[in-house]
């Protein structure tokens, strides 16, 4: 249904007319590191005149012939169902292919596309009692490790047939996380009881004693009621059978391999009942408090991942909390006043009007963490406390030409980040506040968590280096402990350094690439980082790279840039060998022009 | 899509705030209200009679959704469950599910998607219903593979079940389940309800203009590298065999050409051949699991079709179809070819395989589906319009949904015709596109309680036919312009029907030039418009209730009532008015509510034969021990039933 752009109708017959030619790209298919054709591959060339590319069928040779093709530069890919696509020169399955250049109508004939058969995961999922659980949607995620921590991407999905039996194929090599999920999402309508034959003939035989009709509202008058059964929750189970994504086994996964016999089983899991209670330090009155639950591990894309979570009941009056229906795992509970700066989770009430929200108040805040391993977890206790303030100062570099004249008015911005062990502090947008001329700042309160500094300076000017405790955090994070900070120093620099050059193919400006400029220093490559800057050539070919910080970078072009590659170390470190080295010195213009192609 | 952040995290916050106790005492729903009721009871497999233990249990109100807080339970190794603390009410509804088995529900006589009647259990205070029992039966499966000329698997390739309906008393073939073969080209429907089924392998061959943009299209976007393993395999290419025209291709597997010759898969059957009435089905039990039902794929030479279209307005964008002969009551994915008309009237199928078609233009489409929605991809080229319709077909098997869509641009051009393809390109096809008729009229209020708000006033294929398509239903206020316009009914059978009203209110009455056609269908063949269509509301609603003799054979029993005058029995589009089907509750009683005046066949039968209790030929034998009734506007008639059995 999403197939077409909703505003095509306007478009349809606008498209260009590419000038006819008589040039062609053709070649062969073949299975990657064999020399077994690949039939019934399609093969497209796109780029330069042809917005819609231009494809043929390979034969069962394996040959294709793309004719008419006009002067121009051409990406030419295949795809085949079952295979992972792939584009000629790429070195890897997905990854950016080198054009292929038609001129004065001449074309190529020699082109040789290697593709990789994809892989599979199989097996049998089941029920908790051991029987085949058709219908169950198998999901794939892929698991990459890169400098920031785990991404996870869901690469593929198949739904268990009658037996259990699942396949998920045409999968790039990886480690991948295989997870199981209901396919249709039974969470969110109530708890589901899940009673033991006992309790069933103990309710069976209250209702055959029960000898008057007992009066509404109290059901269980005359015997003693037993203890209501358990809430279980259907949430997702994780290959090997496990309902916590960070007890889940990463599945390796070759190229061109199948996994058979990947069988597991999904399971009610027995849910806990939390509950407990906020105390208040000395001298707090607990105002009314929002309380967030964060489940361990990284959340998985995995359908429905995000819903059916557990929902806090919550007494402001008496100041406890009773979290029914939760999975087992390792949680955080966090707690805040509703005027906590950086504060705008959506707050929802289930009690009518939405709750006021005190602005003159202090922020207090909580945290404890707790596990469930379906135990009821009682008597949590949540000590809610004063935030803490962070104090500190702009300070320009003692060799500046000329301070500014006034500070005021500089911002200065706390992002929250997830820190290393993948916990927030569950705020969600930045702490702002705002230099005096002098250049002094002060957040008063400011909830303990990590956080990444960033400022916007008055004009010509540029963030060089945040220092706490004689350690710069601008490349990293800061943490703000219970007692907040009083010396964040911002270094500041007026001195301007820059790379600047133009880049060329065959003498033409090569407008269709991405430049990426990195450190050359490892322990950097992580994103977003001010050391890792990706950019695209202006239509002369000319480009620029500002105040990066002092240090040595690789300059490398591109033809294709995924906006997560930056990311990822071994995108960086595949750069390198086809990448320019320049030193970056502070107020210190370097040139550096780059050709395409030698 | 929530932010990376947010995502990254389970996350959700709750503040409540205080809320007085009494207010919410009064703001409860009579489903959460506690009461002193119970009902009780098993769940058993219908064939082995054996308990189901681990059966999840819902137990719902009808029109309030679940009961109570833990309206769900597993049911323990006997097979048993027990919900109690529950309010009086005659609504209660209960269905059950399992891995391993189709979805039931109370009442249920045998597999099937929905429960037809909807049966009631009836609870006072204090009750206790004891003695629920629901059957469960095991689905049925379906699997084979997909192989070409050389024995090779073919990967990712879409199957399709199809099977033998019928609507409104006429036959027509519905859309099933579809699936893809995956790496070893195998493919497996499971949860397969017992009947006779018809395995497709579809193959459109999608023609459009070489000047669509690319955006356009999803998946003909220049980056075959980037894209994920699942858009890797659809529309991925385009094929220029012609100047002014491209060949989609990915979507369905396309043959390199031979000798010079383009080359197509064309649809296929199994056990061979592209043609539906060699198809052979497969004639499925309950439980029953089919294997080794294999399609081989055999690649034909192909000729190219093209031509002109001359209208009076603009007919381009507009999508024309080859359909093979049986297939007229399919849409998207079913026909042989696709081309789109180009600005300048022109148009060219490519890769059509040889053989008789039929040519549609229209900018309306509609199939019937069985109980799962279609997966195949929507025709490239041609642009959704405004009206989307999938709603529930009374008059077909239990589950039927229609689909109906429409496309941009003006929906009252149609044309269709038959065009033989041979070895050699067809090159001048032309022909006109004519106008539907249009039907102008209004609607009235005769009822004496208060004004219902608004109604949707639709016109249905009295017969079913697909290629009528519906046109598009336009929302009507009561208190507003009571006047309405349906646009493009083709030429065939059309029965008016009204939308979106409450189960108090009825149609009385639709009238043209005074002639009553509410339950006569109006014949749109002529092309001349319909100037005074008077449709007429009421509150005044006829009901029959009454109680059915306790029969031990008969565990679950339904009412059926239909009109006496058997001209009514066929046509009469896709929600009969005059056509009941209700559940005998566990009190013995039963209840039709809202039927149009006049006079009724009312007939108690077993619950097992509900699923073709439309078929003509049913209606002929259930007629002869049938009592009848007839009732007046506002009227409720009381009718005692014993249970019969209808051959």
């Amino acid at each position: 249904m999403k197939a077409l752009v909703a505003s095509l109708l306007a478009a349809v017959f606008m498209g260009t007319q590419t000038t006819p030619s008589s040039a062609t790209i053709s070649g062969r298919v073949l299975e990657a590191g064999t020399d077994r054709p690949v039939r019934r591959a399609i093969v497209t060339a796109t780029g330069g005149g042809l917005p819609n590319g231009k494809s043929a069928v390979t034969d069962d040779d394996g040959r294709f012939v793309i004719a008419r093709v006009p002067d121009g530069e051409f990406i030419v890919g295949v795809t085949r169902p079952g295979f992972l696509a792939a584009s000629f020169g790429a070195t890897r399955p997905g990854r950016p292919g080198t054009p292929v250049t038609v001129r004065a109508g001449v074309g190529r004939s020699d082109i040789t596309i290697a593709m990789t058969h994809g892989s599979a995961l199989a097996g049998v999922i089941r029920d908790a009692s051991g029987d085949p659980a058709p219908g169950m949607r198998i999901e794939a995620i892929r698991i990459q490790h890169t400098s920031t921590g785990d991404r996870a991407a869901k690469l593929g999905e198949a739904r268990a047939d009658d037996r259990g039996e699942f396949r998920v194929y045409g999968l790039p090599a990886g480690d991948y996380v295989l997870a199981a999920t209901p396919a249709m999402l039974t969470s969110g309508l109530g708890e589901i009881g899940v009673p033991s034959d006992a309790e069933v003939d103990a309710k069976l035989n209250r209702l055959r004693t029960r000898s008057t009709l007992p009066a509404p509202g109290t059901p269980n008058s005359g015997t003693p009621a037993p203890p209501p059964s358990r809430g279980y929750s259907s949430s997702a189970v994780f290959y090997p059978g496990v309902v916590s994504s960070s007890d889940a086994a990463l599945i390796a996964l070759g190229a061109n391999q199948s996994r058979e016999s990947l069988d597991f089983a999904t399971r009610f899991s027995r849910a806990a009942t939390v509950d407990g209670s906020l105390v208040a330090s000395r001298g707090i009155v607990l105002p009314q408090m929002q309380l967030e639950i964060q489940g361990s591990g990284a959340q998985l894309p995995v359908a429905g991942g995000s819903r059916g979570g557990p929902s806090i009941r919550m007494d402001n009056l008496a100041h406890t909390f009773q979290i029914p229906n939760v999975p087992p795992g390792h949680y955080k509970l966090n707690a805040r006043t509703l005027n906590t700066p950086g504060n705008t989770t959506q707050v929802m009430s289930s009690g009518g009007a939405l709750p006021k929200i005190d602005t003159s108040g202090a922020v207090l805040w909580g945290t404890v963490e707790f596990d469930v391993v379906g135990e009821d977890v009682a008597g949590i206790s949540l000590t809610i406390q004063q935030a803490p303030a962070v104090v500190g100062r702009l300070v320009p570099t003692a060799d500046a030409a000329k301070p500014p004249v006034s500070l005021a008015g500089a911002r200065i911005a706390l992002e929250p980040v997830a820190n290393s062990d993948r916990r927030s502090n569950g705020l969600s947008s930045p702490i702002t506040t705002v230099a005096t001329a002098t250049g002094t700042f002060q957040m008063p309160s400011v909830i303990p968590g990590a956080y990444r500094v960033t400022a916007t300076l008055p004009s010509g000017w540029w963030l060089r280096a945040a220092t706490t405790g004689g350690v710069d955090v601008l490349d990293g994070v800061l943490t703000v402990g219970a007692d907040g900070l009083t010396d964040l120093a911002l270094s500041m620099s007026n001195q301007h350094s820059s790379i600047a050059g133009t880049l060329t193919a065959a003498g033409e400006p090569a407008t269709e690439y991405f430049l990426v400029a990195f450190t050359a220093d490892k322990t950097m490559w992580r994103a977003p980082s001010r050391r890792v800057r990706s950019m695209r050539p202006s239509t002369t070919g000319a480009f620029a790279v500002v105040d990066l910080p002092p240090g040595q970078y690789y300059l490398a072009a591109l033809r294709d840039l995924d906006s997560t590659d930056l990311e990822d170390p071994a995108f960086l470190e595949m750069l390198i060998p086809s990448a320019a080295l320049v030193t970056v010195t502070e107020g210190q213009k370097t040139v550096q022009d780059l050709r395409i192609g030698g | 899509m929530p932010s990376s952040r947010l995502a990254r995290f389970l996350r959700l916050v709750v503040t409540v705030a205080a809320c007085s106790p009494l207010l919410a005492q009064q703001q409860v729903p009579l489903s959460r209200q506690p009461g002193t009721g119970a009902i009780s009871g098993v769940v058993i497999d219908a064939s082995t009679k054996r308990p189901i233990a681990g059966a999840l249990v819902y137990l719902g109100m009808s029109g309030y959704g679940p009961v109570g807080s833990r309206s769900r339970q597993v049911t323990d190794s006997k097979g048993r469950f027990v919900f109690t603390e529950l309010p009086a009410t005659d609504l209660y509804f209960m269905n059950v599910s399992r891995a391993g088995y189709l979805d039931s529900h109370y009442g249920d006589r045998g597999p099937a998607p929905i429960n037809l009647s909807n049966p009631h259990i009836t609870l006072a205070e204090g009750q206790w219903v004891s003695d629920v029992t629901i059957s469960m039966w095991r689905p049925g499966s379906i699997a084979g593979s997909v192989s070409d000329e050389r024995g090779e698997p073919v990967v990712g390739a879409f199957v399709r079940l199809l099977s033998r309906i019928q609507i409104a008393g006429v036959p027509h073939l519905a859309a099933g389940a579809s699936t893809t073969t995956d790496d070893r080209g195998r493919y497996r429907f499971a949860n397969v309800l017992p009947g006779a089924y018809i395995v497709s392998v579809p193959s459109v061959q999608t023609a459009v203009p070489s000047s669509t943009p690319a955006l356009t299209i999803e998946g003909l976007t220049p980056d075959t590298a980037a894209k994920g393993a699942d858009q890797a395999r659809r529309n991925n290419g385009a094929l220029d065999l012609d100047p002014s025209t491209l060949l989609m291709i990915g979507n369905f597997v396309t043959p390199p050409a031979a000798a010079g010759v383009p080359q197509a898969y064309p649809i296929a059957f199994y056990p061979g051949g592209s043609l539906v009435a060699t198809a052979q089905p497969v004639v499925l039990d309950a439980g029953e699991v089919r294997d080794s039902v294999d399609v081989a794929l055999r690649p034909v030479p192909t000729a190219k079709v093209s031509g002109r279209v001359t209208a009076s307005s603009s007919s381009a964008g507009m999508v024309l179809r080859l359909i093979s002969p049986g297939l007229e009551d399919l849409a998207d994915g079913s026909e042989a070819a696709t081309a789109v008309v180009q600005a300048d009237g022109r148009f060219t199928f490519l890769n059509v395989p040889a053989g008789d078609y039929t040519l549609v233009a229209s900018r309306s489409s509609l199939e019937f589906h069985g109980k799962y929605t279609n997966e195949l991809p929507a025709t490239p080229g041609s642009v959704p319009g405004p009206g989307l319709f999938l709603g529930g077909v009374p008059s077909g098997p239990p589950g039927t949904t229609v689909y109906s869509r429409h496309e941009a641009g003006d929906v009252s051009q149609w044309a269709r015709m038959p065009i033989t393809v041979g070895a050699t390109d067809v090159t001048d096809l032309e022909f006109t596109l004519r106008r539907g008729a249009s039907m102008r009229g209004r609607i009235v209020w005769e009822g004496e309680g208060e004004l219902p708000g608004q109604t949707l006033i639709m016109a249905e294929p009295a017969d079913g036919s697909a290629w009528l398509g519906m046109p598009q239903s336009p929302r009507v206020s009561f208190d507003g312009d009571a006047r309405f316009v349906l646009n493009g009914l083709l030429p065939g059978e059309y029965v008016i029907r009204a939308g979106g009203i409450s189960p108090v209110h009825t149609v009385k009455s639709i009238t043209i030039g005074g002639r009553d056609f509410s339950s006569r269908p109006i014949d749109a063949s002529s092309g001349q418009d319909f100037d005074d269509v008077v449709v007429t509301f009421t509150d005044r609603i006829a009901s029959i209730t009454g109680a059915v003799g306790e029969d031990p054979a008969v565990p679950s029993a339904s009412v059926a009532v239909f009109p006496v005058e058997r001209d009514q029995w066929a046509r009469y589009g896709f929600s009969a008015l005059r056509f009941k089907l209700v559940g005998v509750s566990n009190s013995g009683m039963y209840k039709i509510e809202n039927i149009p005046a006049g006079q009724y066949y009312v007939v108690a039968i077993d619950s097992a034969q509900a699923t073709r209790w439309l078929d003509p030929e049913f209606l002929v034998e259930a007629a002869k021990v049938a009592r009848t009734v007839s009732v007046d506007w506002g009227e409720t008639k009381t009718q005692e039933l014993k249970v019969s059995v209808i051959k």
